[in-house]
């Protein structure tokens, strides 16, 4: 992911009049076959990573889509004007108002720890009082006090928080301080009250400690043996190759 | 040309395996991107709000280790 870009507080900026979809490579079938009908690569195959912006529809690409936003812009100045620009045809009708949710704790994980803010992990055991707990929280994930702060996922509790450690049993939202590699995670702030919420990730947020990521990230990684198995196969040939390389080691 | 040969000796080898250092992108910033995370959510959204939509796929892991854009 081009950080050089997607870093940069204009095209932050600029990213509020979007809805701003981050798909995780390899992780889901029906989006891989999305993705690779998108863009033409040399492989022929679906590789690492995929750009475009789309109209509301979703349907028509109001760029040409491709591997990398430096394909269409020549910096994130220019890539915050174009969607600036973008933007106008398209005269928003309302808010944002969906909490954005991964798809499991699991990668939640791993996709905090890649970005280096915290993770919000809803608890419901009931799905009824899972969705109204989604709701609360979607109000305060668009709030101008947590825009852009955390990484949420929603879950039953029991097994799906095997790899979080320091959950009270009858919590219902969790902010997690993810590790390293993104394996596992320690909460640092919790509350059983649904009308918490809000305190719950100040407080979470203020404990959270952002580290940056190590030039030698990848080769302790491989050292320690970590190994991140994807939903479908890895079909990027110079990520493949990276791949069984690293788990030779 | 003794000496040439065994300065030769001892620097090939070293340039041969040399690795460039990995250039890591910046850190992101504490304040971000929002992101949805499936393009399902992202395409309701969009529809329900009429806003364009940014679309981003990327591996958060490399070289099979995870953790890292």
């Amino acid at each position: 992911m081009d950080r050089s870009f997607l870093s940069q507080p204009a095209v932050i900026a600029a990213s509020r009049q979007y809805v701003c979809a981050r798909l995780a490579t390899y992780e889901d079938e029906a989006e891989g076959k999305f993705l690779k009908a998108l863009v033409r690569t040399g492989s022929g195959e679906l590789e690492n990573s995929v750009f475009a912006i789309f109209g509301p529809d979703g349907k028509d690409p109001l760029v040409r889509p491709g591997r990398s936003m430096k394909g269409v812009y020549k910096d994130a100045a220019a890539m915050a004007d174009g969607m600036t620009k973008l933007a106008e045809w398209f005269p928003p009708k309302a808010d944002p108002a969906a909490v954005p949710l991964v798809a499991d704790v699991r990668l939640a994980l791993d996709v905090a720890s890649a970005d280096g803010q915290p993770l919000v992990i809803l608890v419901a055991k009931d799905a009824g009082k899972r969705k109204e707990l989604e709701a609360a929280a979607a109000k305060l994930a668009w709030a101008k006090e947590f825009v852009g702060r955390f990484v949420y996922v929603s879950c039953g509790g029991g097994d799906d928080l095997a790899g979080v450690k320091g959950s009270d049993v009858d919590s219902v939202l969790l902010v997690v301080q993810p590790d390293r590699y993104g394996l596992k995670g320690t909460v640092i702030a919790q509350t059983a009250d649904a009308a918490k919420l809000a305190d719950t990730l100040t407080a979470g947020n203020k404990k959270f400690v952002r580290a940056a990521k190590a030039a030698s990230h990848v080769r302790d990684g491989q050292r320690e043996g970590v190994f991140w198995e994807t939903k479908t196969p890895v079909t990027d040939p110079m990520e493949a190759a990276a791949r069984e390389r690293g788990r030779k080691k | 040309m003794n000496r040439l040969a065994l300065l030769l000796a001892v620097l090939v080898p070293t340039a041969a395996v040399a690795q460039p250092p990995r250039i890591l992108p910046p850190d992101p910033p504490a304040v971000g991107i929002q992101w949805f995370t499936t393009w399902e959510s992202a395409k309701a959204e969009a529809a329900r709000t009429g806003r364009p939509i940014l679309l981003v796929s990327a591996a958060p892991h490399c070289g099979g280790v995870s953790g890292i854009w």
